[in-house]
């Protein structure tokens, strides 16, 4: 089958393995391997992506159904401009090995749009669903922390869209 | 606030997705087309292969092979290996043989992912002579046999009459303490590549924590050389000889490994594959195969006695640890290496027994052996400091070792009355409310302590440092990033050395043709290959200066080259006159490198003890019905050296309390006795920490000098983290309920059924509770 997507706001137009997941498109057809496979069944976010603008596990989105607009860690920046994000992930040693570190990235994003980084603990459970062994839970929180003090709703707001 | 500290040297290529791990490397990188592999693992433990049914599997388009124990390459022996995993006693697909439940069975190689792994779901196996499998200790009771070596450390120790001392104690304490099994579960799954040469060497891609420990494994099983095995390895070790052999590995950054990346079965797999099939391949694990692909913590039931004198002095420890290891390979949890160096006491006997169950082979784990040991002490200490009506704490402080017990040697420093001080304030131990008090919600409250220890070794590692002409420096050192931020520490230690800013500092790491380097291993990396690359910088600077003072044109001409030294770029004189480097270089005649070898006697012969020590503070909340515990605050002070890098030796820290907390409360691989397998084989079901679980945490170095012992003032860090939270959450429980919990993790269900020792109280009404309801009766399994 064929099938349109617009990834990061690219158009691809490609023949489709109806088994394929989104992410195994993303990493093996499209060789945008900046999403990682952490575990390929929902359990460890490494892989999650937007679409449209809210969090999604891409190992869990067979290709197929893909309805909508899709931004991967690659699309969040241009060239050496980070997004303000990144740039508080970097500044706080929000990760270590960094493997986890696009999905953590991507939800965090997702996590304040969606209004849930209001307090500490909202932040925590908003960002449960993204595994990081190495465990650098703290600086994750403190990287979203900061990337919310930093940024009015306003602004904060206009990131995401853009 | 802007933080000042300096971010890691690959921190941009983390947070943007660009940085390369195994599984991301396409044709374009490597050189060369690969096709994708995938592994089939049996379902059964114990028994042989009688068919192998592939036609459904060959029928699957793009399938291009499928390896078996029936066409594979037979392998010549491997080992004995420092790793001492299973690939030392066990090697892959060399005979019909089935040793545990998950065993690799085939390889199936295709032209793309889905349909390799597809083809290997329709790969048929069937099996004759199947035994029931013994994969606990308690079921292998008759296999248990004493070992001579535990890890690194030895199997057994004696000090004294350790058994007549404790008979003679005024307070003894005699107790088992469980620990269950578990497997790393870092992030990243495992994927390895493996493309023949021309020459019949084997270029390979992998993850690994120890380059040239991965290679000798690769280089043995297929005959590249290392014939005279460990001696060869020893040669490089020590001689730290660049010569790369015929197995090039390129080792690329681990997406988390925690002792798991060595010696791996699947990077054979890939090797084993490609030759077989005449073309490259790209071997791909799932989640549920690295439950058996890769190695994990063993399960270990010590029992402990310890004796207390009437001076409140310990005057024994009696520790016996039982530890269960795989069908293969070699390694023991070096239980019983802390508990003797921990505290001052009179005497001590340790002897590991070790049995052999029907399961993967055992192997490294962030922690090894000392995470048990000090979780079975730890608690020892809490409960004679309740039987003797004593602050833990102060118990803690009466039997500080001043000099290390086992050997009797000073330490180099040692700052773990300072971490117990600065601890306690930052937890308000001194103030901390009544044990089993309720809060404002009416859960109970708890507060438990405990010490902790790493014992950083510097192991043999060579590094070779050039000056270029531009006033830059290369480094080269084959050392693994596997998160610990070893990269930046290196550039950092690279940098002071030689006195140039960190931008004029180029790290090569990945390939095994560069100079032998030491392991990310037992927190010792950064440390053993940080000597190395200072010693180079030395000799470099010192053979810059000794030419410089000779030539007549220039500032510094009969200056006396001990008075000279770099700084940010700039030769200084003892006058102060200051001159670009590269502006010297440009007339140094040849290039400026040096290739240093340190770390040969393993820093044995040092006339000083050296270990980090730590201590960890944590406050629970436990619900009085439920027995529901949540960790509320955990804070730690840690006295490790001088601290090179700051940002990421804190998130390792912190990194380390979280999984010692996964330790106490989640993290169990559960296995069917029957079937012996991994029953939760998933990130959704082996547990451990996310985000929510994480306490408020805090924590501190404490300064201190380490210089005596080495000038660079390092110790390791990687594990002090790791290894107190267990028995400090353990002993908050114990005093918030009353109820002594003797095995990890603090099952819910141990936590209800636990009798208290606070008989009036909520949780001993419920304990009791429990005590009545009838014991099920065991499902008979036909």
């Amino acid at each position: 089958m064929k099938k349109t997507f617009v990834i990061n706001q690219t158009e691809h137009t490609l023949e489709l393995d109806p088994r394929m997941t989104l992410l195994d498109l993303l990493r093996e057809d499209l060789n945008l391997i900046g999403t990682r496979k952490g575990c390929d069944f929902g359990h460890c976010g490494a892989c999650t992506v937007h679409i449209d603008g809210k969090r999604v596990l891409s190992c869990l989105k067979l290709a197929a159904t893909v309805d909508g607009e899709v931004t991967t860690i690659e699309g969040i920046s241009q060239d050496s401009h980070l997004h303000p994000m990144q740039e508080a992930f970097l500044v706080h040693d929000g990760y270590q090995c960094g493997y986890c570190t696009s999905g953590q990235i991507m939800s965090a994003i997702a996590c304040v749009n969606e209004g849930k980084a209001t307090t500490r603990e909202d932040i925590k459970e908003a960002m449960s669903g993204n595994l990081c062994r190495c465990s650098a839970y703290t600086n994750i929180v403190a990287a979203i922390e900061s990337y919310c003090n930093n940024h009015t709703d306003k602004q904060v707001a206009e990131q995401v869209a853009s | 606030m802007k933080n000042t500290k300096r971010v890691r040297v690959e921190g941009r290529s983390k947070v943007t997705g660009k940085r390369i791990y195994v599984d991301d490397l396409r044709p374009e990188d490597t050189g060369f087309d690969f096709d994708i592999a995938v592994p089939v693992t049996s379902r059964c433990a114990v028994g042989k292969i009688s068919a192998i049914d592939t036609s459904a599997a060959t029928h699957v388009p793009g399938v291009k092979f499928i390896m078996t124990y029936q066409n594979a390459p037979k392998l010549k022996k491997v080992g004995p290996l420092i790793s001492m995993v299973e690939v030392g006693g066990l090697l892959p697909l060399q005979d019909n043989r089935i040793h545990y439940f998950g065993q690799c069975v085939a390889v199936v190689v295709a032209d793309n992912l889905l349909a390799a792994q597809e083809a290997a779901r329709l790969v048929k196996v069937s099996y004759t002579d199947t035994q029931t499998p013994i994969v606990t200790l308690a079921q292998a009771q008759s296999r248990l046999r004493k070992v001579k070596r535990a890890g690194i450390a030895l199997g057994k120790l004696t000090k004294g009459d350790a058994k007549r001392e404790y008979e003679a104690a005024a307070v003894q304490l005699d107790e088992t303490y469980h620990c269950a099994p578990h497997h790393h579960n870092a992030i990243e799954i495992g994927t390895a590549i493996a493309n023949w040469d021309d020459d019949g060497g084997v270029t390979v891609y992998a993850a690994t924590q120890w380059h040239h420990l991965e290679s000798l494994g690769i280089a043995q099983a297929f005959g590249l050389g290392f014939n005279q095995q460990l001696f060869d390895f020893a040669i490089r070790m020590l001689v730290g000889r660049a010569k790369e052999g015929k197995v090039r590995l390129n080792n690329m950054m681990s997406g988390g490994a925690f002792g798991r990346n060595l010696n791996m079965i699947h990077v054979l797999l890939a090797a084993m594959a490609a030759k077989q099939h005449g073309k490259a391949v790209k071997i791909v694990l799932s989640r549920a195969q690295t439950y058996t692909m890769y190695a994990y913590r063993g399960e270990v039931n010590q029992r402990l006695r310890v004796g207390v004198d009437a001076q409140q002095h310990l005057s024994a420890i009696v520790q016996e640890p039982q530890v269960a290891i795989g069908a293969a390979g070699d390694f023991v949890e070096p239980v019983g290496e802390a508990p003797m160096q921990l505290y001052a006491h009179k005497s001590h006997f340790l002897q590991h027994r070790v049995a052999r169950l029907d399961l993967k082979g055992t192997g490294w784990m962030r922690g090894p052996g000392i995470s048990s040991a000090i979780f079975a002490v730890e608690s020892a200490m809490d409960e004679l400091a309740h039987k003797q009506g004593l602050d833990p704490l102060e118990f803690r402080r009466i039997n500080h070792a001043d000099v290390n017990p086992e050997n009797g040697k000073p330490w180099a420093s040692k700052s773990l009355l300072a971490c117990y001080d600065q601890g306690a304030t930052m937890i308000g131990w001194q103030t901390r409310p009544q044990g089993g008090s309720y809060d404002a919600q009416g859960q109970l409250i708890g507060y438990g302590m405990a010490t902790s220890f790493d014992l950083g070794r510097q192991f043999p590692a060579s590094a070779r440092v050039t000056l270029n002409p531009d006033g830059t420096a290369t480094v080269a050192v084959a050392a693994a990033e596997i998160g610990q931020g070893i990269m930046s520490a290196l550039t950092t230690i690279a940098a002071e050395s030689l006195g140039l800013p960190h931008k004029r500092i180029t790290l090569q790491t990945q390939h095994t043709k560069l100079p032998y380097a030491a392991g990310s291993i037992g927190s010792t990396g950064t440390f053993s290959n940080g000597s190395a690359i200072y010693e180079a910088a030395l000799a470099i600077k010192a053979r810059l200066f000794k030419w410089l003072v000779k030539q007549k044109d220039v500032t510094f001409y009969k200056h006396d080259p001990s008075t000279l030294h770099i700084d940010n770029g700039e030769v200084v004189g003892g006058d102060g006159q200051r001159v670009p480097l590269e502006t010297i270089l440009a007339y140094y005649p040849k290039p400026l490198s040096h290739h240093a070898k340190t770390g040969r006697t393993f820093g044995m012969g040092s006339k000083f003890a050296k270990a980090s020590f730590g201590a960890i503070f944590t406050g629970v909340a436990v619900d009085p019905l439920t027995m529901v515990m949540k960790v509320k605050r955990m804070v730690g002070a840690f006295a490790c050296g001088r601290i090179i890098e700051p940002l990421p030796a804190c998130n390792q820290i912190l990194g380390g309390m979280v999984w010692g907390m996964g330790q106490a409360l989640f993290e169990e691989t559960r296995l069917d006795p029957n079937e012996g397998s991994w029953v939760n084989d998933s990130l959704a079901e082996a547990l451990v920490s996310t985000n929510a679980d994480t306490p408020e945490m805090d924590m501190v170095f404490v300064e201190e000098d380490d210089t005596v012992a080495h000038p660079l003032g390092m110790k390791g860090l990687a594990e002090v983290g790791l290894v107190g939270p267990a028995p400090a959450i353990a002993n908050a429980f114990y005093d918030a309920t009353g109820k002594r919990l003797r095995k990890l993790p603090l099952l819910l269900e141990d936590r209800l059924t636990t009798p208290s020792d606070r008989k009036d109280s909520l949780a001993s009404a419920v304990a009791a509770e429990f005590a009545r309801l009838p014991v099920p009766t065991p499902v008979e399994v036909v």
